[in-house]
């Protein structure tokens, strides 16, 4: 599993170049700017940094640049969790109980547990990675389009655990969503819904339109209050409570477990990035969880389950480019480009070769992980300092940012449109209660689905039966039925348990006399 | 909206919202036929948007309900901040709208007026909408804002923006 | 033979969401003697991290050193690089925007399939150092050990090998070509379809499907992982010499050439501003040339070929040709 006299060389490398150390901060400083910026991208950042570690030795410009990759995997949650408007669709799922808890005064204990839920699972997601690398890259490449097709319709899950009064109007705005994310080209080469706009060839760009939804949803809703935060007293910004908000994320093991191992399974193959694995990750969460109805409502084991799934992702994309020269996407392709200036051409072939360099990379990654701690911490007091502003100033300034940050995403006047149209419908579709989380999900998920589906259908030339002939897509199918069919069960059990509890409670008063509460119990239930 | 107990009210809002939504998905499939009618290109379209008009021809019906019960759904989605409606109050609506209308309005002339007015109006537009109304501190913020906005995304993004003063 | 109309109609449709094609004529009289006395932009018409990408941002330096003036980079994606195009052909033709580009099979594939309201004439190379030719591969592990062998089981039984292919592209052209010189009639081959050069390389390593057909370049990085049928080239690649050409195979096969990718401007500047588009070649050849950029951009696996316009323009009407002929295979 692990070469220990790879590793004793790898620490060797880590502290001969213990100058190169000094570019963690600055490029985890970096990253988190960049990402907690709506619509401006990680590669980006990267794209624009690549220049000055050119001048830099190896492993002080990894280091540099793998900083910045991290501290922009942390970045998105802090304005997902403040107002709603997640960076990038890897902090979708944060939005959910982050934004409920912020709204609650709680924002400083939500930006505590997605800092160190991020962390924890960083560095236990590279240990994975560490142990695990070379196995990894090689089932990595054996994921095929069923068991794409599998994981996808399993982040689809997600949507049975968004609480709608109408099923119906559920199922409506998924399909709907799922439809505008086939928009374009597919991946047979076939046109459609495009009214002859170039832009659309590449489908509806999902970042505008995911922010335009949410931002109609509460933000353009903020405009009739004073403060983001309507309770006065809430309005508070102590490192007391960030500090008691990290703690309290140990008290969860289960859920950063869980998170962790998601991430890294889902971040590992190329393509898919880590938009989906935060959904799966707290669709999971919810549903096994005992008080899972008060999810959506600033359960802090939500933001832990999303953010946990997002940042060992990172471990695992880093795996893939590392042992397979396989960017997972754009930042990793910089990543790549970086080795290769340096004479380090990341493939099989770097780790038979580069053993101690490759372990000192992903070992000062941890490193890291462990000093995004302190300066997270430090970046979330500056930020959530946002909630003692009034709202006349910081509308304006999120509003012009956000617009500017879905130009940013592709650099063209489309996206802010998109921002506008999605921000119409999400308006119309929340005032008649069409759960929009369900019809950014169809976005997100709507164009892997379709690929996914298509490509196993050419693949197996229609046959049913090709199921079969991967055991991995039976095994993703079995792991989901197998947790949907225990959560029933468990709740089922919960359910009458509940009832039990609640006849015995109700026999109990009456022996002693004392008016039984009307009611109250079955409106709860 | 109070008419009365057991009095049934029709929706026109939320029937002109899903059927636009049907129109669009019917246009869809349309356009998709029209393109090809390869398995590669319907297999995974032509089931969701029929699945959707079914859905369509189900929901219909609920744009025509008691009023009672309209009120039951509000109270239970106000405690669900997943579903959020929009804020009952009408000044707020009105603020809400505004906005919107701004956010519009830069949006659909960032590159007319380039990048730098449309920000500076739209701040200042905003500003005034939620609640600001000292001209020195409208006219000082927004020009701060513009000024950040704009210098810090230049430096950020490899896209042109064109401005008009900056 | 070639039928390039401009498409009117869709002209208008893109004109008003602002990517109308440039024809804004700016007379600008300029003496090449003060130019350039401001930044240059570089458009790339693909996002950060690909390989145009890449390519310019290493090259800069080298590039800005020659021309006296710092290059910016300018990304510009979408629509299979017509946005970018456009966008190139709507800046006046002073010679402060080039472009940094896959020329082939983009701009072609754009006209061609896309409608694009350009024509494939409307750009003019400077240099195109990067070649890239289609490679058919297999899993490494694959029982499967020359492409004889693919075809052999293909005429016994057109399903029963998958093919994993990009629709669209010079590949797929290739990929027919090739099978209808066996007698294989292409309806029946199970084709699997990719979105893009590397999901197709990924699915070819990993066995997800019998045989790919996809551009060979990005294959290095893998190379353990495949094995090499047949390149579509000429001539031996200097890239990848293990690889068995296509002619070896037995096959009499005609087929187009890969991605070409390097410097381009629009052919207006070129005839308006010969001055201009001179010493942009001479500025591209002499940094060419510079054994430090040569040696920096081998590191990153970028090339630095000085081919020079006559020879890159022909290349690439050349390839544009073929393209022409053989659409009706892409779609």
């Amino acid at each position: 599993m692990i070469d220990v006299s790879a590793f004793h060389d790898a620490l060797g490398i880590m502290f001969a170049s213990a100058g190169s150390w000094g570019w963690i901060v600055p490029g985890l400083i970096i990253g988190l700017i960049f990402s907690a910026i709506p619509g401006i991208s990680i590669t980006m950042a990267m794209a624009i940094v690549l220049p000055m570690s050119l001048y830099m030795d190896f492993f002080p410009a990894i280091v540099f640049l793998t900083s910045v990759y991290t501290g922009a995997g942390f970045g998105g949650s802090v304005p997902a969790i403040l107002m709603n408007i997640p960076g990038t669709p890897s902090s979708f799922a944060t939005t959910f109980d982050g934004f409920a808890m912020s709204q609650k005064g709680l924002h400083n204990e939500a930006l505590g547990h997605a800092l160190f839920a991020s962390t924890i699972c960083g560095i236990f997601g590279y240990v994975l990675l560490l142990l695990l690398i070379e196995p990894l890259a090689d089932i990595v490449l054996r994921i095929g389009p069923l068991e794409m097709f599998a994981v996808a319709i399993w982040g689809m899950l997600l949507l049975g655990s968004l609480g709608s009064t109408y099923i119906s109007r559920g199922l409506l705005a998924a399909a709907f969503g799922v439809l505008l994310g086939t928009v374009g080209m597919n991946t047979a080469g076939f046109t459609r819904g495009t009214l002859g706009i170039p832009v659309l060839l590449d489908g509806i760009s999902p970042i505008p339109a995911m922010i335009g939804l949410l931002a109609a949803g509460q933000l353009l809703g903020l405009a009739g209050r004073d403060y983001i935060i309507d309770a006065d007293g809430a309005r508070e910004v102590s490192i007391r409570r960030i500090l008691a908000g990290c703690w309290g994320t140990l008290k969860y093991p289960g859920v950063l477990l869980r998170g962790s191992i998601i991430g890294v399974v889902i971040g590992a193959v190329p393509g898919v990035g880590s938009s989906i694995g935060n959904l799966i990750a707290y669709a999971e969460t919810k549903r096994t969880a005992k008080d899972s109805a008060t999810f959506g409502t600033g359960n802090p084991k939500g933001v832990i389950a999303a953010e946990s799934a997002v940042a060992s992702g990172e471990g695992g994309s880093m795996a893939t480019m590392l042992a397979l020269g396989i960017p997972g996407g754009g930042a990793t392709a910089i990543l790549i480009a970086a080795f290769m200036m340096h004479n380090i051409v990341p493939g099989p072939g770097l780790i038979q070769s580069q053993k101690p360099m490759v372990y000192a990379i992903i070992l000062n990654n941890m490193v890291q992980a462990t000093v995004l701690l302190a300066v997270g911490v430090a970046f979330i007091y500056v930020a959530a300092n946002v909630v003692k502003v009034r709202t006349r100033y910081v509308l304006p300034s999120v509003l012009v940012v956000a617009t500017l940050g879905t130009y940013a995403v592709t650099g063209e006047i489309a996206g802010p449109i998109t921002l506008f149209i999605f921000a119409l419908l999400g308006f119309a579709l929340s005032r008649y209660e069409y759960p929009i989380p369900a019809v950014v999900v169809g976005i997100l998920l709507g164009r892997m689905l379709e690929t996914e589906f298509l490509r196993s259908y050419q693949i197996s030339g229609g046959d049913p039966l090709y199921l079969f002939q991967r055991p991995g897509a039976v095994a993703i199918v079995g792991v989901m039925v197998a947790s949907l069919g225990m959560t029933a069960w468990s709740k089922r059990k919960q359910r009458r348990a509940e009832a039990a509890e609640e006849a015995a409670l109700l026999r109990q008063l009456e022996q002693d006399k004392v008016p039984a509460p009307p009611r109250a119990s079955a409106i709860k239930g | 909206m109070r008419i009365g107990r057991h009095t049934y009210v029709i929706e026109y809002g939320h029937l002109a919202l899903i059927t636009l939504i049907a129109g669009l998905v019917f246009w869809y499939l349309l356009d998709a036929r029209s393109v090809s009618l390869s398995v590669n290109n319907l297999l995974l379209v032509e089931p969701v948007s029929l699945f959707t008009l079914a859905l369509y021809a189900f929901i219909v019906p609920q744009c025509f309900h008691r009023v009672d019960e309209a009120e039951a759904a509000a109270i239970a989605s106000d405690q669900d901040p997943l579903s959020p409606t929009a804020a009952p109050d009408y000044s707020d609506l009105i603020k809400m709208g505004a906005l919107s209308v701004a956010l519009g309005l830069m949006v659909f002339l960032l590159e007319t007026i380039g990048f730098d007015i449309a920000v500076f109006l739209f701040s200042a537009a905003a500003m005034v909408v939620c609640g600001e109304r000292r001209p020195l501190r409208v006219l000082v913020f927004s020009l701060a804002v513009t000024a950040v906005a704009i210098y810090g995304f230049r430096a950020m993004i490899p896209y042109p923006m064109p401005t008009t003063l900056l | 033979m070639t039928d390039f109309t401009r498409r009117e109609a869709f002209r208008l449709v893109a004109g008003s969401v602002g990517v109308a094609s440039g024809l804004v004529a700016m007379p600008s009289i300029l003496r090449a003697a003060d130019y350039p006395t401001r930044p240059i932009n570089v458009i790339v018409p693909f996002a950060t991290g690909g390989y145009n990408d890449r390519l310019s941002r290493a090259f800069a330096p080298y590039l800005e050193k020659e021309l006296g003036q710092p290059l910016v980079i300018v990304n510009k994606p979408g629509a299979g690089t017509q946005l970018g195009n456009s966008y190139a052909l709507n800046q006046p033709a002073d010679g402060y925007s080039i472009l940094c580009t896959s020329a082939a099979p983009y701009i072609p594939l754009t006209v061609l399939l896309q409608n694009a309201p350009y024509k494939v004439e409307d750009f003019s190379m400077l240099n195109l150092p990067s070649r890239d030719y289609t490679l058919a591969a297999t899993s490494s592990d694959s029982p499967i050990k020359t492409f004889a062998e693919v075809i052999e089981k293909l005429q016994a039984d057109p399903g029963s090998l998958s093919i994993g292919v990009q629709p669209a592209s010079a590949d797929y052209a290739n990929m027919v070509l090739a099978f209808q010189a066996a007698k294989i009639d292409p309806s029946k081959l199970r084709i699997v379809t990719y979105d893009g050069g590397g999901p197709a390389r990924n699915a070819t390593a990993g066995a997800q499907v019998d045989v790919g057909f996809v551009g060979g370049e990005g294959f290095l990085p893998l190379v353990s992982k495949i094995r090499p049928l047949a390149i579509f080239a000429e001539e031996t690649v200097d890239w990848y010499p293990d690889a068995p050409l296509i002619g070896a195979s037995g096959l009499k096969v005609d087929f187009v050439e890969g991605s070409q990718r390097g410097w381009v401007v629009t052919t207006k500047l070129k005839k308006e501003q010969p001055e201009i588009f001179k010493f942009l070649s001479g500025a591209l050849e002499r940094a060419s040339k510079n054994p430090k950029a040569i040696e920096a951009l081998k590191l990153q696996q970028l090339a630095t070929t000085w081919y020079g316009p006559e020879a890159s323009e022909k290349a690439y009407l050349a390839n544009a040709d073929k393209m022409a002929k053989y659409i009706d295979l892409m779609k």
